[in-house]
């Protein structure tokens, strides 16, 4: 491979694993600093992606309307395209955008750890197969996956059915399913996130805590009637970094 | 709960986020974005018996808000706004406090970038789409989503280390 290709396929993906361009890149010192630099853009890039959602796209309103037209009421919208309509027009329109922009940053600053679960469970979409798998894996591959994030699981301290490093708000950490008595919990350790005090919550059809812990956070979430306060208190015993 | 309404709760409800942020950044316009998503979901309700395969949902949901997007602008004719303005203008609710002035920066250049850019870059990086994902979500083909995302990260590249390197010499 030449550098001018080697250089155009990381700058399509700095994070491809295309085995000749490894392989260049490794004999290359100018395509490795290349390399370095468009992994270091795309870590800023995806934080800078992942902007605050306001706390009004995770309110119900939109639900109603579902249910409405569930129930052949017609349903008329109370936002959408009206309130798109309302801020046409140059200024209208700046002053529009710096209004919703202090009021989410208001919403933003006060409810940050509604935001915090919110982002949770939209990453439970992400990987829905996570909850398809009931073996219990490897000590080993479960090991693997929290040393990516300097922390160790006790050995037979909980059964872990699914292990993954996930993207979570820029940062990697690892997602896990734990089988409890009660039915499977998704356990996702926040090492760089802060909670006071354990927080519930219950949104897009999963119940969950988040839960303070010396590696960060520990969000624990369930489908079902799984007792995730049990399953997050057990979890974070075994826990260390 | 109804079967329906659950399978539409577990699989889109936990999905809102990541439709407003691909709304956001295809209309940098966060109002507009709140629209999208209400309409997106509205019409992923409707026609949720539709989604036959679960593990589908995120596509199938940015699929429908894209839609929803070019509809709304199709419909309103929505008039263009000036970057900077809308990247001054948007600094307090978009920034975080332990990074304020990096995200500021490096959003104002995504911001500014052509729309035909920033779009593969965003489903490539926040929503983790491959090439060939792309492209079948754009309707274009590989080779065209693969000089759009190197031609983005080219100008991202200048835009956000270069500035960085210049402020640090």
């Amino acid at each position: 491979m030449k550098c001018g290709d080697a250089r155009f396929a990381l700058e399509v993906d700095p994070s491809s694993d295309d085995l000749a361009l490894a392989a260049h890149v490794q004999q290359c010192p100018d395509c490795a600093v290349h390399r370095r630099e468009l992994l270091e853009l795309d870590r800023r890039l995806r934080a800078a992606l992942e902007v605050p959602v306001p706390a009004a796209v995770h309110a119900r309103h939109v639900d109603r309307r579902a249910a409405a037209a569930d129930g052949n009421v017609i349903a008329m919208p109370t936002g959408g395209p009206e309130r798109t309509r309302r801020v046409l027009g140059g200024l209208a329109l700046a002053a529009s955008v710096a209004s919703v922009a202090v009021l989410a940053g208001l919403l933003w600053a006060g409810f940050p750890r509604d935001s915090l679960a919110a982002d949770v469970v939209a990453h439970m979409a992400h990987e829905p197969q996570a909850w398809s798998t009931t073996a219990p894996l490897p000590t080993a591959d479960v090991a693997r996956v929290l040393a990516r994030s300097n922390l160790s699981l006790r050995p037979r301290s909980v059964e872990v059915t699914y292990a993954s490093t996930c993207w979570f708000r820029g940062r990697r950490v690892p997602h896990l399913v734990v089988r409890t008595e009660s039915g499977p919990v998704t356990v996702m350790v926040l090492t760089h996130e802060r909670v006071p005090a354990r927080e519930g919550f219950d949104e897009g059809g999963y119940r969950g805590v988040l839960v303070p812990a010396v590696t960060g956070t520990l969000a624990v979430l369930a489908r079902d009637e799984a007792d995730v306060d049990a399953a997050a208190m057990r979890t974070r015993a075994a826990l260390s970094m | 709960m109804d079967p329906r309404r659950r399978r539409f709760e577990q699989l889109c409800q936990p999905l809102r986020a990541d439709v407003y942020r691909f709304a956001f950044w295809l209309s940098r316009n966060p109002t507009v974005a709140e629209d999208v998503v209400q309409e997106t979901l509205l019409r992923a309700w409707r026609s949720i018996d539709s989604l036959t395969d679960d593990g589908k949902a995120r596509p199938w949901l940015l699929t429908i808000a894209r839609r929803e997007h070019a509809r709304l602008y199709e419909r309103k004719r929505l008039e263009t706004v000036d970057v900077d303005d809308l990247a001054a203008a948007e600094d307090p609710a978009l920034g975080r406090s332990d990074d304020q002035d990096a995200f500021a920066d490096v959003r104002a250049a995504i911001l500014a970038l052509p729309g035909e850019y920033r779009e593969p870059l965003v489903l490539q990086v926040l929503m983790g789409y491959s090439t060939d994902e792309i492209a079948a979500h754009l309707g274009l083909s590989n080779g065209a989503v693969l000089t759009r995302l190197c031609r983005a990260r080219q100008r991202l590249r200048v835009a956000v280390l270069g500035a960085a390197r210049e402020g640090s010499t």
